[in-house]
């Protein structure tokens, strides 16, 4: 049952809210991403005026969160989904609740960057936090578009790559911790670089959930918890 | 804005004409070991007319399964044939084997009165007989001999009631007419009698279509504590009441048994397009 299609229903109001729902969580996918990038930008380029307005903004993507669980609420009330409307509608509610903490942990970045703006950092290890970011990022859209493409295959690559971007913040976060030892008087700073380092680590694991969703939903396998390989050579 | 909606419907028809014809065999679990019933290469006609193609199903003892699929799809002619009621229409036609245990349900000299009362049905309508509540149920034992005298029968009668979720709502008014009780309970009442006589297997036809939903409810519950004792096949329209009451789940389609699977595999993740089609509402 891969080819799914939401717009084949008879009732032509329920192709509609189903179309809603899941334009509504690809809006919210687009905003998170783009608090991200932003929170990112921020740090790298000392922009307090950015971090601000980032934080600000994740009050808009927890509303949004509270909205499209309110659409499949009514969903499930009104239409009693089955099969692949079901599937649709639980993986929603459970990527919304993933990217709303990938909202989170971009306001905590942004809040790094604030302390570490004011306290004038000098901008040591931030090219490998940018560089961490940027497969963070890489890997969000790429679920992101799996996820609107209905892509499992896709999907499941993404997940698979999630264990380069927990290999590449070990890392780094090892030679911020060798940092603070010989540096102790920059630690507190060092610990705002190692929490972002950490937000980003976190992003990766929330991408990952939102990927086995996908595949959740195109597949009806539910592959939390397993080895990724192996369900890689049983089901594709 | 018509033209194009006309022309997605015609789409649509053909691609389900298409899947319809690639459809060579039922996809899931249409056999199980030591079934009650099995049906193997199972045709009706009425008259020219093939209303069931081939159809091979095994129902399970003390499940329910629910047979599911869009009108004219050919599920209740299958129920009928469980119990030969199609034998009361002279144009229908039915061939394959169909066996209750290792019995043959069409073996010629098969009395079908006694096969009914080993394979009893509940209809769509409630229909009690315009006899008291008391007759109605005790009306099958005693054709049937079942009981020695009256206490035998009135021990019956009022297990019967029990079985059903009857009996503490009408206990006090036995001698009235089945017909002054309300539809939830004059189906229920149906459902004592077909137990009075103790059958193996009951078949369902739409039982709960015509009922609201609170006595829908207890007719669910009822067929759920049933299937200790007996085995059931219902037939159903409501998705959400096949999901609720059956354990195995058999989607019809013009006439070919398209899927059989556990019900709760089925309507979370079916195998073929017709069922996912079918019980997400996608036929216009």
């Amino acid at each position: 049952m891969d080819n799914i299609e939401f717009n084949s229903h008879t009732s032509n109001e329920y192709n509609q809210e189903l179309k809603d729902i899941r334009s509504s969580v690809l809006n919210m996918g687009g905003m998170v991403e783009k608090q991200l990038q932003k929170a990112m930008q921020s740090l790298l380029q000392g922009n307090i005026k950015l971090a601000r307005k980032v934080i600000k903004k994740d009050l808009g993507i927890n509303a949004m969160e509270i909205k499209i669980d309110e659409e499949c609420t009514q969903i499930i009330a009104k239409r009693q989904p089955a099969a692949s409307d079901l599937r649709l509608i639980i993986a929603v509610i459970k990527s919304i609740t993933d990217l709303e903490r990938i909202g989170d942990e971009a306001e905590k970045i942004a809040k790094c960057a604030q302390y570490l703006i004011s306290e004038t950092y000098n901008g040591e290890y931030y090219s490998e936090l940018e560089a961490l970011s940027t497969l963070v990022s890489v890997n969000l859209s790429k679920a992101l578009n799996a996820l609107a493409r209905l892509d499992a295959e896709e999907a499941l690559k993404i997940a698979i790559n999630d264990e380069i971007i927990d290999t590449e913040f070990e890392k780094l976060n090892k030679e911020i911790i060798s940092h603070m030892s010989s540096n102790p008087i920059e630690l507190e700073k060092t610990v705002r670089l190692s929490w972002a380092a950490k937000a980003l680590e976190k992003i990766g694991d929330h991408t990952k959930n939102i990927c086995e969703y996908v595949i959740y939903l195109v597949k009806g396998k539910d592959i939390r918890h397993a080895d990724l390989n192996a369900i890689k050579e049983e089901y594709f | 804005m018509n033209t194009q909606k006309m022309t997605n419907n015609v789409i649509k028809e053909r691609s389900i004409e298409q899947i319809l014809e690639e459809h060579t065999h039922t996809v899931g679990k249409p056999f199980c070991e030591n079934p009650k019933i099995r049906a193997k290469g199972v045709d009706v006609f009425y008259d020219d007319n093939q209303a069931i193609h081939d159809v091979s199903l095994d129902i399970d003892r003390n499940e329910v399964i629910a047979l599911i699929g869009p009108s004219g799809c050919g599920k209740s002619t299958f129920l009928r044939c469980l119990n030969r009621m199609n034998d009361t229409i002279d144009i229908c036609r039915v061939s394959g084997e169909l066996l209750l245990d290792s019995y043959n349900i069409y073996a010629k000299n098969q009395d079908p009165v006694l096969l009914r009362a080993r394979v009893g049905m509940v209809f769509q309508k409630p229909n009690p007989f315009p006899k008291s509540i008391y007759e109605n149920v005790a009306y099958g034992p005693k054709i049937h001999g079942l009981t020695n005298n009256k206490a035998e029968l009135d021990y019956l009668v009022e297990d019967s009631l029990t079985k059903a979720g009857l009996f503490n709502e009408v206990k006090d008014r036995l001698d009235a007419p089945g017909t002054s009780l309300s539809g939830g309970q004059q189906q229920r009442l149906c459902i004592a009698r077909t137990i009075s006589i103790q059958p193996e297997v009951i078949l369902m036809d739409e039982p709960a279509s015509a009922l609201d939903p609170i006595a829908t409810a207890k007719i669910e519950e009822l067929i759920n504590d049933l299937r200790q004792n007996y085995t059931i096949v219902i037939v159903t329209h409501s998705m959400q009441q096949a999901a609720r009451v059956s354990q195995r789940t058999a989607y019809f389609h013009l006439g070919k048994l398209i899927e059989v699977g556990e019900t709760d595999k089925i309507f979370t993740n079916p195998e073929h397009e017709l069922t996912e089609r079918y019980i997400t509402g996608r036929f216009g």
